[in-house]
């Protein structure tokens, strides 16, 4: 599961840099939106669409709501995957 | 449910606006003073001839406007914020042209209350100019 999670967080790589624009972003299981410069509401709002476009997921407010670190966003990507 | 929620509803995918438009020499002339672009290929007639056009070619940026219109003024309600447009331009337009503004909604997202639409903007059914306008809902 650690595994699969370091590899969704992989997957997830290209477009957290692609939305901050910046190439040598590098995001962790334990980084939160405090750690990203430009990771304001606006931002999260692209961020969110980006990743349902990019992996064809649709997520609801209150999946999104509750996660507090990108760790925690690829065990929910891993797990509406697992149930698709 | 609560009121904002029977709103973000009435958003639905696949939902189509659109509605006839045009623009005259004069308000080309105004687009020129508010967008700082003189270039009399928009704002004279005799100029646009010259250079082989039936009549002053509408600014891209000002067909891009009906975009705003959309967001701003076309939707269910007024809590749409605009946040991003891609547009290309196809072929031109002139004032005085009869146009249409044709919208319809291609993706909404629930987790954060974003959405799309795929736009075009047509003369009696030829394609001028497409693209997509994104923005947020924030009741």
């Amino acid at each position: 599961m650690v595994q699969d999670t370091q590899l969704t967080i992989e997957k997830l790589t290209p477009i957290f840099r692609d939305v901050f624009d910046d190439e040598d972003l590098v995001i962790e299981q334990n980084t939160t939106a405090q750690d990203v410069d430009g990771w304001d509401s606006l931002a999260h709002i692209r961020l969110v669409v980006s990743i349902e476009k990019a992996l064809g997921l649709r997520f609801s407010a209150a999946e999104i709501s509750g996660l507090v670190n990108v760790g925690e966003m690829a065990e929910l990507i891993l797990k509406k995957q697992a149930n698709a | 449910m609560p009121n904002s929620d029977l709103a973000w509803s009435s958003y639905v995918e696949g939902m189509e606006l659109k509605w006839p438009f045009s623009f005259s020499t004069e308000e080309l002339q105004t687009f020129s003073k508010l967008s700082g672009d003189f270039n009399p290929i928009h704002t004279d007639t005799y100029f646009a001839k010259a250079k082989g056009f039936e009549a002053p070619l509408i600014y891209g940026l000002l067909l891009s406007s009906r975009m705003s219109r959309l967001i701003g003024q076309e939707l269910p309600d007024p809590h749409a914020i605009l946040t991003g447009i891609q547009m290309d331009f196809i072929s031109p337009g002139f004032a005085g042209d009869e146009l249409e503004f044709t919208a319809q909604l291609t993706m909404k997202s629930d987790a954060t209350h974003a959405f799309e639409f795929k736009c075009r903007i047509t003369r009696a059914n030829k394609i001028l100019c497409r693209g997509n306008v994104s923005a947020v809902w924030r009741p």
